[in-house]
C-alpha cells in the first residue's frame, strides 16, 4: 500500500509540477524572440534583458534563419513570434509580409544608411565575413591571406561552409565571393568547401580542429581567439572581404505586442550593443561605441571592404541558390 | 439447494464437447465427477460455475435458471486446485473477501470470518499471507473463504490433487465435516476413484462429455455398467466370455471363458453372444488344486503388498486373472503352485462387450 | 460472437484499437504512402535516393557501420559474459554494474564525452600529445565504431550471460563423459545452445546503430549516415521536401523490419529448446589469468563509467564561450541551470513524468487485454503494439510530424506530440513488463474474485493489478530512465520552448558550449540516477527481473 501511495503523491507532484511553470509563465508578461544567433549571442540578451526588461520572460526557439522564416510563414495565421533577431536584409527581403514597421528608440544613433526606409526592420549588429583558421591543422598547407588562396586545389576538403539556403552568414559570404571572383571563383569553391546543414558546426568545427579553415563571421570565430585558444587565428582577406548588417524585426500580429516592441528598443540600446560587443564580439551598429575600447579587434576602416548590393542579393537569392546546389551537386 | 442440469450443451470452436447432458443434484449432497483427463468433468465444472459459456440447455439452482448469468452472480463457492489464495492480502482478508464484495457490515464480517478460521483451527493465522502456510493449510483457508459466503452451491475442482497423501486425506475429512455441517450441496470434481468413493453420494463417471455410469459409491463399484468404468474404479479383470442363450437382468448365466466356464450374473439383460465379465481380485477365492471346484490355474506371479498379497494366476488357455488375497499369510501360495480359483456368481458380472 | 459484444472488454479492445491506429498506425502508414511522391507531382523519394549517390552512400555507410559495430561489440560483450557467467575473478561485482551504468548515462552524454576526451580539442588528446603520443582523428570511423561499440556491447553482455547461466551444464558433462576434451565439450554443446541469444543480441545491436542519433550526428564527421541524412532532411528543409523525409524514414525502417523478420527466422529455424538447467558454478580463476582478465574488464567498466566521471568534472569546469578551462573550477554552470534558464529541467521533468505514466497504464490495460481477454480484436493489437520496435526515433518523430501537422488533430507545437513520441517509443517494453507478469499470475485467481461474486471489471482493478504493480513499478523506473534521455524522437517534433535536457545538451554541444552542456548533462544524470536508487535501495524493486 506504501507504494501505490507514494506513486500517486509522485505523479500529482509532477501534476504539480507541471502546472507550476505555466502558472509562473502566465502571471508575468513574455516576449518571443526567434533567433538564429548561436548560443552565446543568445545568452547575451537574456542577461541584458534579465536587468533591462525584468519581469519579462524572453523565451527563445533558435535555428537556421531560413528555417525560422519558414516557420513564421507557416504561422502566419497564428504568429508565435514576437521578435525576429536577425538576417541579413537579403533575406529578410524575400519575407516582408511576416513583418511590422516599427521604429526603435535608438535608432538615430545609427547610420542613415542602415536604416529601412519604412522601418521595416532595424539594424542590430554588424559583422565581418572572416576567414577562422585553425593553425594546427592546417598540417604543411600556408596559411590562406585571401579568398583567392582558398580557391586553389590545395584547400580540397580543408574547407567548411554554411549551406546557404538555411544561413544569411552563408549566403552573404557566397554571394560576395561570387560577386568578387566571378561564377568560375565560385566553382572553384565548390569544389574544395564543405557544406554542412548547421551554422553553428562550421565554427564548432574548426575549432575543435575538424577542419582547417571556415568561412563565418568574425563574431563567431572571436569566440574561441578570446577564450585562449592559441591555434585559432582570423584572417580578413586582403582581396577584400565582406560586411553584412543583421537586421531584426518586429513580427506582424505579435502576440505581446507590448513587450515585443520593448524587446525591439532593446536591441537598438547602446547597454545591449556594448554587452553583445564585449561578450558576444558582434560589432554594434550604433555610432556611438568604440570598438578598439573592449575587444581586440580591427577597426571598421582598418578592414578592406568589398561592397555588395544587399537588395540585388535579396532579389537574386532563388536563382543564386539554385546555381550553388548545382555547382555542389557536380563537385561531389 | 437443489441443483439441475437440463440438455446442457457446450462447445469449443464450433464443436460441441458436451451435449444433452441432464442430471439432477439433491440438495446438500455432494455429488462427484469423475474420470481422467479430458473426459470434460472440469468443463462442466465451470460451465456450472460461468467460466465457460453454454451453448444450449439450463442450469438450475432451485428454480433459478443460471445458464446465462455472469459467474459473479451466481452465488457460487469454488475451490482450485491450486488454491487461487490472493497472495498479497492476508488469511482473514481472503477469507473476508466474498463477503466485502456482498457489502456486508465490517462488524459482521470480522465475527463471521473469525468464527469460520477458527472453526478449521486456523484462527492464529489470520494475519499471515498464503505464502507463510503450507499447502494443506492454504486449502483450508479457500474452503473457510468460499463457504463463509453461504453460496447456493459449492463447487471444487481437483482441490486435492496438489496435495501429498497424507495431507489429503487430512484436508479430505475437513471437507466433508464443513460440507454436511453446512449442508450446501456440492459439486466435486477428481480423477481418483479413491476420493470419489470415500467422499460422494452419488458418483457420474464421465466419458468424453458424457455420463457413462450416475449412481452411489457402491452401485458403481459393485454394478458397473461397462468397462470403462469397472476398469476406472478399483482394479478389475475384464475377460472376454461367451454366453450361449440371452440371460435377463439380474439373472445368473453361464459364461464361456479360455480355460473354463464361469457362473456370472447379468445386472442387465444381455443377448447370446459375446459379453465381457468383470471380476475384482478381492472377489476370487484361492485354493490349492485338486478339489475338483472352481478353474484350474498356476500361480505366475506373487507380490506381497502388506495389507494383501497380490497373484497373477494363469489359466489353462493362456488367460491370466489377477487375484487378490488379504489375512491369509503371504506365503499360502508359491509361485508355481498349482490352484484352484473359486468365484462366487454373485460377484461376478457380465456386461455387454 | 454475441457473447463477446456484451462484455466490456471487447468495446475496450475495440476503444484501445483505435487509439493505437490513431497515434501509431496513421503515423507509419503516411511515411510510407508519402514516400511515394507527392500530388504535387514530385517524384517518388524513392527515385531521388536512386539518382544521389549521396543517399546510396549513406545507406552503405550505415549498414556497414551497424555490422563493424556489432562485431566489436559481440567482441567486447559475448567473452565478458562468459568470464562473467562461468569464473570468479577479483572486481566481478564492479563488472555486474555495468547494465546500469549503460542505462544511466544518456546517449548525447556519451557523444560530448568522447568530444570532450578525445575530440581534436579534448583533454585526453592534448596530455597524450604532450607526451608525444599523436591519436588519429576521433571524427569517423574512428569515433563511431569506438563510442557506440562502447554502449552497445552491454546489450551483447547482457543477453550473452543471460543465455550462459540459464544453460544446463550436465549438458557439457555429458559430452565429457563420452569422451570430448573440455574445451571441445564446451565448444561442441554449449555454442549451439547459447548462440541463438548471442543472435539475439547481434541483431538488436545492428538496430540500435541503424537508428542511432546522437553518436551519429555529433561523431559523424564527414561520413554520410542514414538517421544524419534523415534527420537533416526534416530540419533543413534545403528544399522543403517532406517526401524525401519519408522515403529515407521508410529506408530506416525497412531495414529494422529486415533485421527483426530475420531473427523471428532464425529463431524459428533453430530447434534449440533451452530447457532451464542447472548453470555450471563459477569457477575462480586465479594467477595471471585472474589478474589479466580482471584488468581487462576492468578497462570496460572505466570506459562506461568515463561519461559520467566527465559530465561531472565538465559541469564545474569554468569556460570562456566554447573554450573549456581544465582545471579552473566554477559553480556559474549550474548556477544558470538551475536558476536561469531551468525551462529544460521542468520540461523533461513533465513530459516524460506524463508520458511514463500513460505508457504504463496503456501496457497494465493492453497486457490484460492480449494476456487474458482475447478476442477477434486483439491479435490486432498484439502486431500493431510491436510496430514501433521497427521505428527508429528519428522515423516515428518524422511521421508524427507530418501526420499531426494540420487537419483535424495539429498536435505540433505542442507538449502533446511530445508525450506522445515517448509513449509510443516505450510501449513494446512496458508492454512486454506487464505481459510477462500476467503470465504469473494465474487465472484461476482472477476466477476465484469472480467466483466471489466480484466483477470481471472489479477483479482487475482489485485482484489483478495490485499483483502487477511490483513488475510495473520496475517497468516505470525504466521507462522513465530512458524517456528523460530520448533525443531522436524528440528533437525532431519539439517546438520553442519546450526543449528538455537532451535537446538542450544537443545543441550547446553543436554550439560549442561544452561546460553549459555539462551543466545540463549532470542534471540529467542526476534525474535518472535518483529515482533507480529510491526505487532499488528504498522499495527494493528488482529492475532487471523482468529483462531477458
Amino acid at each position: 500500500m506504501t507504494f501505490r501511495t507514494t506513486r500517486r503523491a509522485a505523479l500529482a507532484g509532477i501534476g504539480a509540477l507541471a502546472a507550476a511553470p505555466r502558472a509562473l509563465a502566465q502571471g508575468a508578461s513574455q516576449a518571443v524572440l526567434y533567433t538564429s544567433n548561436p548560443a552565446q549571442a543568445v545568452e547575451v540578451v537574456m542577461d541584458v534583458a534579465a536587468k533591462s526588461m525584468a519581469g519579462t520572460k524572453i523565451s527563445t526557439v533558435t535555428g537556421g534563419s531560413g528555417q525560422l522564416l519558414r516557420r513564421m510563414e507557416a504561422e502566419a495565421a497564428r504568429p508565435q513570434a514576437d521578435v525576429f533577431w536577425t538576417s541579413s536584409a537579403n533575406t529578410l527581403g524575400q519575407f516582408k509580409q511576416l513583418f511590422e514597421p516599427y521604429r526603435p528608440a535608438g535608432l538615430s544613433a545609427m547610420p542613415a544608411a542602415l536604416h529601412h526606409p519604412q522601418d521595416l526592420w532595424a539594424p542590430a549588429n554588424q559583422h565581418i565575413c572572416v576567414l577562422m583558421v585553425n593553425t594546427k591543422q592546417l598540417g604543411g598547407l600556408p596559411a590562406p591571406r585571401t579568398y583567392a588562396d582558398i580557391l586553389h586545389p590545395r584547400f580540397k576538403g580543408k574547407l567548411i561552409i554554411a549551406d546557404p539556403a538555411n544561413s544569411s552568414t552563408a549566403y552573404t559570404i557566397l554571394w560576395g565571393i561570387e560577386r568578387m571572383l566571378g561564377a568560375d571563383g565560385l566553382k572553384a569553391l565548390a569544389q574544395n568547401i564543405r557544406v554542412t546543414a548547421s551554422a553553428p558546426t562550421v565554427f564548432r568545427s574548426v575549432g575543435q580542429g575538424e577542419f582547417p579553415v571556415g568561412l563565418t563571421f568574425e563574431s563567431n570565430a572571436y569566440t574561441y581567439v578570446a577564450g585562449g585558444q592559441k591555434e585559432i587565428s582570423l584572417v580578413y582577406p586582403e582581396d577584400g572581404t565582406f560586411t553584412t548588417t543583421e537586421f531584426y524585426s518586429l513580427v506582424k500580429g505579435a502576440p505581446n505586442p507590448v513587450a515585443a516592441k520593448r524587446l525591439c528598443d532593446l536591441f537598438a540600446s547602446k547597454e545591449l550593443q556594448t554587452a553583445l560587443l564585449e561578450t558576444a564580439f558582434r560589432r554594434p551598429t550604433r555610432s556611438d561605441i568604440e570598438v578598439g575600447k573592449y575587444v581586440q579587434l580591427p577597426e571598421m576602416s582598418k578592414v578592406k571592404v568589398f561592397a555588395t548590393d544587399e537588395e540585388d542579393a535579396a532579389a537574386q537569392r532563388t536563382a543564386f541558390l539554385a546555381r550553388w546546389a548545382a555547382l555542389v551537386a557536380a563537385a561531389n | 439447494m437443489r441443483i439441475g442440469i437440463e440438455d446442457l450443451a457446450v462447445a469449443y470452436d464450433a464443436r460441441r464437447v458436451i451435449d444433452g447432458l441432464s442430471v439432477a443434484i439433491e440438495p446438500g449432497s455432494v455429488f462427484t465427477l469423475l474420470g481422467p483427463s479430458g473426459c470434460g468433468k472440469t468443463t462442466l465444472l465451470r460451465a456450472i460455475a460461468g467460466f465457460v459459456p453454454v451453448a444450449a440447455g439450463r442450469i438450475l439452482f432451485g428454480e433459478r435458471d443460471v445458464a446465462r448469468l455472469p459467474a459473479h452472480r451466481r452465488n457460487i463457492g469454488m475451490v482450485f486446485q491450486d488454491y487461487a489464495l490472493f497472495p498479497d492480502k492476508t488469511v482473514f482478508d481472503n477469507v473476508a473477501y466474498g463477503l466485502r464484495a456482498r457489502d456486508v457490515p465490517e462488524a459482521e464480517v470480522r465475527a463471521r470470518v473469525g468464527e469460520a478460521l477458527g472453526r478449521v483451527g486456523l484462527g492464529a493465522l489470520a494475519d499471515r499471507v498464503p505464502a507463510a502456510l503450507s499447502g494443506g493449510q492454504r486449502q483450508r483457508v479457500a474452503l473457510v473463504r468460499a463457504l463463509v459466503i453461504r453460496p447456493d452451491v459449492l463447487l471444487m475442482d481437483e482441490p486435492l490433487s496438489n496435495l501429498d497423501t497424507k495431507l489429503r486425506h487430512q484436508v479430505r475429512e475437513t471437507i466433508g465435516e464443513l460440507q454436511r455441517e453446512a449442508g450446501i450441496t456440492t459439486l466435486f470434481v477428481t480423477h481418483d476413484q479413491e476420493e470419489a468413493l470415500a467422499m460422494s453420494d452419488r458418483i457420474a463417471v464421465m466419458n468424453a462429455g458424457r455420463f457413462e455410469q450416475v449412481g452411489t459409491p457402491a452401485e458403481i463399484y459393485r454394478t458397473p455398467c461397462s468397462a470403462y468404468v469397472a476398469d476406472f474404479i478399483g482394479a478389475a479383470n475384464i475377460v472376454d466370455a461367451t454366453i450361449a442363450s440371452a440371460c435377463d437382468a439380474g439373472a445368473l448365466a453361464t459364461a464361456e471363458i479360455r480355460g473354463g466356464r464361469v457362473a456370472a450374473r447379468c445386472p442387465r439383460a444381455l443377448p447370446a453372444g459375446a459379453v465381457r465379465l468383470v471380476l475384482r481380485p478381492e472377489d476370487i477365492s484361492l485354493a490349492p488344486a485338486g478339489g475338483g471346484d472352481g478353474l484350474d490355474g498356476r500361480i505366475a506371479r506373487r507380490q506381497y503388498l502388506g495389507s494383501r498379497t497380490s497373484y497373477a494366476v494363469e489359466l489353462e488357455g493362456g488367460l491370466r486373472l489377477s487375484v487378490d488375497r488379504a489375512g491369509e499369510g503371504h506365503d499360502r501360495f508359491a509361485i508355481g503352485d498349482a490352484v484352484a480359483l473359486l468365484l462366487d456368481p454373485a460377484r461376478c458380472l457380465a456386461i455387454a462387450p | 460472437m454475441r457473447q463477446e459484444l456484451r462484455s466490456v472488454w471487447f468495446w475496450i479492445s475495440l476503444a484501445v484499437l483505435a487509439l493505437l491506429c490513431v497515434f501509431l498506425v496513421y503515423p507509419v502508414a503516411r511515411i510510407f504512402l508519402a514516400s511515394l511522391g507527392g500530388p504535387s507531382g514530385a517524384g517518388s523519394g524513392w527515385s531521388i535516393i536512386a539518382s544521389d549517390i549521396r543517399y546510396q552512400r549513406a545507406i552503405a555507410n550505415t549498414l556497414l557501420l551497424g555490422g563493424a559495430v556489432t562485431a566489436v561489440s559481440l567482441a567486447i560483450g559475448v567473452p565478458l559474459a562468459y568470464l562473467t557467467a562461468r569464473h570468479d575473478y577479483p572486481g566481478k561485482s564492479v563488472v555486474s554494474i555495468l547494465p546500469l551504468v549503460t542505462l544511466v548515462t544518456p546517449e548525447v552524454i556519451v557523444a560530448q564525452t568522447w568530444l570532450m576526451m578525445l575530440g581534436n580539442n579534448g583533454l585526453l588528446r592534448r596530455w597524450l600529445l604532450e607526451a608525444g603520443l599523436e591519436l588519429p582523428s576521433f571524427y569517423g570511423w574512428f569515433g563511431l565504431v569506438t563510442s557506440m561499440s562502447f554502449i552497445y556491447y552491454t546489450y551483447a553482455y547482457i543477453g550473452t550471460l543471460a543465455a550462459i547461466r540459464g544453460f544446463d551444464a550436465q549438458l557439457e558433462e555429458a559430452a565429457r563423459s563420452l569422451g570430448a576434451s573440455p574445451l571441445r565439450a564446451r565448444m561442441q554443446v554449449m555454442v549451439p545452445v547459447v548462440l541463438p541469444a548471442i543472435l539475439a543480441s547481434a541483431l538488436l545491436v545492428f538496430t540500435l546503430v541503424v537508428g542511432n542519433f546522437a553518436l551519429s550526428m555529433i561523431l559523424g564527421g564527414g561520413i554520410d549516415l542514414l538517421s544524419v541524412k534523415t534527420y537533416q532532411a526534416a530540419v533543413s528543409e534545403t528544399s522543403s521536401n517532406p517526401v524525401l523525409q519519408s522515403t529515407l524514414a521508410s529506408v530506416s525502417i525497412s531495414i529494422v523490419m529486415s533485421m527483426l523478420f530475420i531473427q523471428r527466422w532464425i529463431v524459428s529455424r533453430g530447434r534449440f529448446e533451452v530447457v532451464q538447467g542447472r548453470g555450471a558454478a563459477p569457477t575462480r580463476l586465479g594467477g595471471f589469468g585472474a589478474i589479466a582478465l580482471a584488468s581487462a574488464a576492468g578497462i570496460v567498466v572505466a570506459i562506461s563509467l568515463l561519461p559520467i566521471a566527465s559530465v561531472v568534472a565538465g559541469a564545474f569546469t569554468l569556460s570562456r564561450g566554447p573554450v573549456m578551462r581544465w582545471g579552473q573550477w566554477t559553480t556559474a554552470n549550474l548556477e544558470r541551470v538551475l536558476s536561469r534558464s531551468p525551462e529544460p529541467l521542468w520540461n523533461t521533468l513533465t513530459y516524460a513524468g506524463a508520458a511514463t505514466a500513460i505508457a504504463i497504464l496503456l501496457s497494465a490495460i493492453i497486457g490484460y487485454l492480449v494476456v487474458r481477454r482475447r478476442n477477434p480484436v486483439t491479435p490486432l493489437i498484439d502486431y500493431v503494439t510491436a510496430l514501433p520496435l521497427a521505428l527508429s526515433g528519428t522515423a516515428l518523430g518524422i511521421g508524427l510530424i507530418h501526420a499531426f501537422n494540420v487537419g483535424w488533430l495539429p498536435l505540433t507545437g505542442t507538449a502533446a506530440i511530445i508525450v506522445l513520441a515517448y509513449v509510443v517509443r516505450r510501449l513494446p517494453f512496458g508492454l512486454r513488463s506487464a505481459s510477462s507478469t500476467l503470465y504469473n499470475i494465474p487465472r484461476s485467481i482472477e476466477e476465484a474474485s469472480i467466483s466471489l461474486g466480484v466483477p470481471p471489471g472489479r477483479t482487475f482493478l482489485k485482484v489483478v493489478l495490485p499483483l502487477m504493480v511490483p513488475a510495473l513499478a520496475a517497468a516505470a523506473v525504466l521507462t522513465w530512465t530512458t524517456t528523460v534521455a530520448e533525443l531522436s524522437a524528440s528533437i525532431i517534433v519539439y517546438s520553442g520552448g519546450r526543449e528538455t535536457i537532451p535537446i538542450q545538451v544537443f545543441k550547446l554541444i553543436e554550439g560549442g558550449l561544452m561546460a553549459q552542456a555539462s551543466a545540463y548533462g549532470l542534471v540529467l544524470v542526476a534525474v535518472i540516477l535518483v529515482p533507480i536508487v529510491v526505487a532499488t535501495r528504498v522499495f527494493r524493486i528488482d529492475l532487471f527481473s523482468s529483462r531477458a
